[in-house]
């Protein structure tokens, strides 16, 4: 049954705690580590090697009761249990825990033990209520066979019929969902390999443009042929050194060298501070205020100055409003959700701080928890990592995924900044499929070394059509033999839900081992860009084949120039 | 005219009063009394913490919040100071390390807890925390003294301090290469200049800082904290 229960404070002290049985991992600091840390706070349970753990908080005392149970039972009493044992130690202990400055010895065995055998107890007797099976007369078989029909029970009679036929009107919803399904599948299937999809939306597309004659025989004119030839050397990149560097890149948005460093430039920030936000929540602030004093004057008083107990109902408006101010602001409508979830928990029951009101209590745990999980992990320093991965005498691979292609422009930008620091790239081409993409890196390798002043910077490729995960192993292997010390490496972009091309970069990331796995996604995708990045990330757990599968360590958000008036501005 | 006179005075009284009030109230708040506790994730702060205030030992668990409080030192039944000092053990953990920085306009002194048996591995951790600590503008402009307490001495694979200063030295040294050409953060808030700790020709040497840093060992487990103690006692006599 339970395994073991602890009661600590937020701080991490442990007040008390009982196990029944030998612990062997420490499942507890895995679950503050994880999951309260990371504002998951309102999930429900959360499961560690063999232990399933639930929780929950006292607010007001700053406490945190874990119980923790086998995770192959099912135990329903776990939740009951919590609250029980909550209420009573808090109504027991109070005084002792607020007077924080001295440890006390919580003597809770033996209320612990009557609360746990009463609820055991009063779960076991609803099992056997529920295991007995029904009889006969209450199953809806009954009800459909001859002799049911006839003992007709008047509840049947009171329910309305249930209509089987669907309305024209769900019928012309079904038929318009499906065409959108079908155009967002067509715009997909153009770039997948393989699967016959049907290739809807690049037909429309075709013939939205302008009609131009066809041209049906097989017959190409010289001309046409001459210009669309790429291959050979024409136009190509050793040999032609004649690339003007003016040209390429306007001198102005190069960064600067400062004493030795390289400094990117940066984009033109907007100064306004966020006065929209302040004049909403002034408005806020007046109509609650005169909300509590309709109440009582007495609570009025209380929420002006503070210690005014924090209770669901009061966090509800608050929260509705915060929600909608963070969906306003692009943020996906689940994850506003979760969020406010996570803050409510760990703000019920607890008191507002004097002359504060609740909307910037609010306010405040909200920038805490948002300010705790953008703070990243793991250390951000892409040269210390660079350098470590020198030190072992092997070069540091970055591989960068994505949906559709923007992959091969933003590699060659983090390429050109890696040079400006001195470091000696090579850039593995793996997008096999789309035409095109190879000489594209091309180019860009060939404009990278005109800009810079010692850049050193080359192309691996092995054309298209071959397998990227046998290409990328290559080119490390080149790499580590040529002493490049960065390796890029490029994929082919692909839809998440297209499972073959999922399982080809799951290989090619296991066969390899990339140190980084960098998702380049656009600013422009919206709420789409969730559904993406889960997608893929579950992609790379599942079909990876290996005891700890990698996941994404990294994101790009580009074309952020689209969305500037959304996001920067009100 | 004479109740006018009366009010007038009452008045003025009144505003002194509450300048008065306030220049305390000021002068107060700009003391600085505190010493944190910072360190990685089981360094062992909040065993320190309890152990300075109560001469217990308590099972703990990663913290999710700060542990503060007044603090009489005493050795051995003994009082080191007049006055009871102000400890903050700060939550090691990555996401809740930052902060520090809400206590350091206050801070006197930093207690940097380090676990010997697992330092090797941690190095690289160890030492970004130090150089965000010493790039922290308050620290840099008070010189705030650092102890850097080697703890879980009685391991078997405990390094000595001398060793894990080496280490740390020769960390910082590349870091603060690799930190001043790194990517500006998104809320690079007022400095966007990254400090470049020590002389930029040498090697990076802990006694370069303008700051004292002394390193010690000590184990919270065995008791052994009386170095602990009495280094606090001593900065805190300096103030």
């Amino acid at each position: 049954m339970l395994d073991f229960f602890t009661i600590l404070t937020k701080g991490g002290i442990v007040l008390w705690s009982k196990s029944f049985t030998r612990i062997t991992s420490s499942p507890v600091n895995s679950l503050i580590g994880d999951v309260l840390i990371e504002e998951r706070a309102g999930e429900n349970s959360y499961t560690k090697d063999s232990y399933s753990l639930k929780w929950t908080f006292a607010n007001e005392l700053d406490l945190i009761f874990v119980a923790a149970y086998q995770k192959i039972l099912q135990l329903a009493y776990i939740e009951e249990l919590l609250a029980t044992v909550k209420k009573f130690f808090c109504d027991k202990f109070a005084n002792f825990i607020k007077d924080s400055g001295k440890l006390h010895k919580f003597d809770f065995d033996e209320d612990f033990g009557a609360i746990l055998n009463k609820i055991e107890e009063k779960d076991s007797k609803s099992h056997e209520k529920l295991s007995k099976p029904r009889p006969f007369e209450k199953t809806k078989k009954f009800k459909e066979t001859a002799e049911g029909s006839k003992k007709l029970s008047v509840s049947d009679i009171s329910k309305p019929p249930t209509n089987p036929i669907i309305s024209e009107d769900e019928i012309a919803r079904n038929i318009e969902e499906l065409h959108r399904y079908n155009g967002k599948r067509g715009r997909g299937g153009r770039k997948q390999s393989g699967t016959g999809r049907p290739n809807v939306s690049s037909d429309e597309k075709k013939q939205a443009r302008k009609k131009t004659m066809r041209v049906w025989d097989d017959k190409v004119s010289k001309a046409e042929m001459e210009s669309l030839d790429y291959s050979g050397d024409k136009g190509d990149s050793d040999k032609s050194s004649s690339v003007d560097p003016q040209n390429l890149v306007d001198q102005n948005q190069l960064g600067q060298f400062q004493d030795g460093y390289y400094e990117v430039q940066d984009i033109g920030q907007d100064d306004d501070e966020d006065e929209f936000e302040e004049d909403d929540y002034n408005e806020t602030n007046d109509t609650s205020v005169e909300n509590n004093s309709g109440s009582s004057i007495l609570s009025f008083f209380k929420s002006i100055t503070g210690q005014k107990e924090i209770t669901e109902q009061d966090l509800v408006p608050v929260l509705a409003k915060m929600k909608e101010h963070l969906i306003k602001k692009n943020v996906a409508a689940d994850i506003a959700a979760h969020l406010c979830d996570s803050v409510a928990r760990n703000l019920v029951g607890q008191k507002t701080g004097s002359f504060k009101s609740i909307q910037s209590t609010v306010k405040q745990s909200m920038e805490m928890s948002l300010k705790r999980i953008l703070t990243p992990k793991t250390s951000v320093d892409l040269l210390r990592d660079i350098a470590q991965a020198q030190s072992d005498s092997r070069p540091y691979t970055i591989c960068f995924i994505g949906v559709n292609d923007l992959t091969s422009t933003n590699l060659s930008k983090t390429c050109f900044w890696l040079l400006q620091n001195g470091l000696k790239v090579l850039i593995a081409a793996c997008d096999t499929f789309r035409s095109g993409a190879v000489e594209q890196l091309r180019v860009h390798v060939r404009n990278l070394n005109a800009l810079g002043q010692n850049s050193n910077v080359e192309l691996y490729e092995r054309g298209y059509g071959k397998d990227a995960a046998g290409i990328a192993k290559d080119a490390i292997n080149y790499a580590k033999i040529n002493k490049f010390e960065v390796v890029l490496i490029d994929t082919a972009g692909r839809m998440q839900d297209n499972e073959p091309l999922m399982r080809a970069l799951a290989k090619l990331v296991s066969v390899n081992n990339p140190d980084k796995i960098i998702f380049v996604g656009e600013a422009l995708v919206g709420n789409e860009a969730v559904d993406q990045l889960t997608k893929f990330n579950q992609a790379l757990k599942d079909f990876s084949g290996l005891q700890n599968p990698r996941h994404i360590d990294g994101m790009i958000l580009t074309k952020f120039d689209t969305v500037d008036d959304k996001v920067w501005r009100k | 005219m004479i109740s006018n006179v009366s009010t007038f005075t009452w008045i003025t009284l009144a505003i002194l009063i509450v300048i008065i009030a306030i220049a305390l109230k000021l002068k107060n708040r700009s003391k600085k009394d505190t010493f944190l506790i910072l360190g990685l994730v089981d360094s062992g702060k909040t065993s320190l913490f309890i152990k300075l205030r109560d001469r217990k030992q308590v099972q703990t668990h990663t913290s999710m919040k700060e542990n503060e409080g007044y603090i009489n030192l005493e050795d051995n039944g003994e009082p080191l100071t007049k006055v009871p000092i102000h400890f903050v053990d700060v939550p090691g953990h990555e996401k809740l390390r930052f902060k520090f920085s809400d206590f350091t306009p206050i801070t006197c002194g930093i207690i940097f807890l380090v676990d010997s048996s697992t330092c090797a591995k941690n190095v690289r951790s160890i030492a970004e925390y130090l150089y965000d600590i010493f790039s922290n503008k308050d620290v840099i402009k008070h010189n705030i003294p650092t102890l850097i307490a080697c703890n879980k001495n009685d391991m078997i694979t405990a390094l000595p301090p001398e060793r894990i200063q080496t280490m740390l030295e020769n960390e910082i040294n590349q870091l603060r290469n690799t930190r001043t050409s790194a990517l500006d953060h998104q809320d690079s808030s007022g400095t966007d200049y990254v400090e470049f700790l020590g002389y930029e020709n040498e090697r990076f040497k802990f006694e370069h800082l303008e700051n004292e840093v002394n390193f010690e060992k000590c184990s919270v487990d065995k008791n052994e904290i009386t170095e602990i103690k009495s280094w606090v006692a001593e900065i805190y006599g300096r103030l």
